[in-house]
């Protein structure tokens, strides 16, 4: 008998299954959304674009992308610019800190900010980066939250999450962009289409809720 | 413009596809949007592995197979593997070649359509992805080939509408001309 014959042979183990993402913290992967056809310019000017695309509706929300692109001329050029972010196109940059060094209040306030707002006035703006491990359910929708990106210096896609469809109404997208003279704007995702959508999307599968301390980003 | 230098420089018109492509009792897989620039197009794919599913199904469906590192990959991985195809009506074609790349750049427009995988992201049981198609027909539809034979799904076929496509691209958005010189 050989040394390891006097072991019981292991076991493979089991594929954990992991719980759902309650729904304000981020897309549920046990649903098949629903794809709109929105596309949002949100700033075209000589060296930068900054559009909204990839809508995708779940039943308690909806996922989407900022895009960020600079024009490759002027990709150099960033750098010396009075802008929130240096090495990176990531517009959401200026809103969270960088390798410890703390956001200056001049940094937030030239920043990009994006949020949402409903018919009846509720509405919420991205907060920093992500919804982190510990936080509680927020009392209501609207909640909007960075989810994955991906990018370097010459172009950045940011996943957003929109916790919430109201149950009339349109929603608008708010943003502002002081670093780039971009006034406070607004773009509106039809609300019945947004409702459509949602009724459309379909529960592969059930699984249990996560109610404590999932990651939202994914 | 060449397919590269639109990258960076085109702003794409979304074709909601919402395309479930397959749906086992191991995974469903579906394609949810196509991205339209103006010579080339992104078909996003996307990938479920349901809970139920068998060891031997998740470690098929694992980063492995779809865009982990490609040097581990087997020839019988690949041929059991998700694969990706396109036909135009005219008979050009061509198919997913299982390696990381970009768009190819230089030289004149493709006169045959390239495929390549783009952006990809994965997680447990989970992933999202995209593939370019380096050309967008004159005519006629664009026939999407997959098979993914390890999990069961045999060669099928779905059509991409081609005047949805050409549509898209006329609305796709330049943002800055090409730098040439």
């Amino acid at each position: 008998m050989g040394f390891f014959d006097s072991f019981v042979p292991p076991e493979p183990p089991r594929r954990p299954r992991r719980p759902g993402l309650p729904p304000w913290r981020g897309p549920q992967r046990n649903i098949l959304p629903v794809a709109l056809p929105v596309d949002a310019v949100l700033l075209h000017n000589d060296a930068k674009a900054l559009y909204a695309n990839g809508f995708d509706v779940y039943p308690h929300g909806f996922a989407f992308m900022v895009n960020t692109v600079i024009r490759a001329s002027d990709a150099g050029a960033v750098h010396g610019r009075q802008a929130p972010f240096r090495r990176t196109a990531n517009p959401f940059a200026g809103l969270a800190p960088r390798g410890g060094e703390a956001t200056t209040p001049e940094e937030v306030e030239q920043a990009f900010r994006i949020g949402v707002r409903y018919g009846d006035g509720r509405a919420c703006e991205v907060q920093g980066h992500g919804r982190r491990l510990g936080e509680t359910r927020p009392s209501e929708p609207p909640l909007l939250s960075l989810t994955s990106g991906h990018g370097g210096e010459s172009e950045w896609t940011q996943g957003l999450w929109a916790w919430g469809i109201p149950e009339s109404g349109d929603v608008e997208l708010v943003y502002r962009w002081p670093a780039e003279h971009l006034r406070e704007s607004s773009v509106i995702v039809g609300g019945d289409l947004l409702r459509d959508a949602a009724a459309h999307a379909v529960t592969l599968w059930e699984l249990p809720e996560d109610r404590g301390d999932g990651d939202a980003r994914g | 413009m060449h397919a590269a230098e639109q990258i960076g420089r085109t702003i794409p018109t979304t074709i909601p596809w919402n395309k479930v492509l397959a749906d086992t009792s191991e995974i469903v897989l579906f394609a949810p949007r196509l991205q339209v620039h103006p010579s080339f197009f992104r078909i996003a794919i996307a990938g479920r592995l349901r809970p139920t599913a068998s060891a031997e199904a998740a470690r098929r469906f694992s980063g492995a197979e779809v865009g982990g590192n490609p040097y581990t990959l087997t020839a019988e991985d690949l041929a059991q593997g998700l694969r990706l195809g396109v036909q135009f009506a005219d008979g050009r074609r061509a198919v997913l070649e299982r390696r990381a790349g970009a768009l190819p750049s230089g030289g004149p427009l493709e006169s045959v359509p390239l495929i390549s995988s783009s952006r990809s992201s994965s997680d447990e049981g989970v992933f999202d992805w995209e593939i370019a198609v380096t050309a967008i027909p004159e005519t006629g539809p664009v026939e999407l080939y997959f098979q993914w034979l390890g999990l069961g799904i045999g060669e099928s076929m779905t059509e991409i509408d081609g005047d949805a496509l050409r549509d898209a691209a006329a609305r796709s958005i330049q943002l800055w001309p090409a730098a040439h010189g």
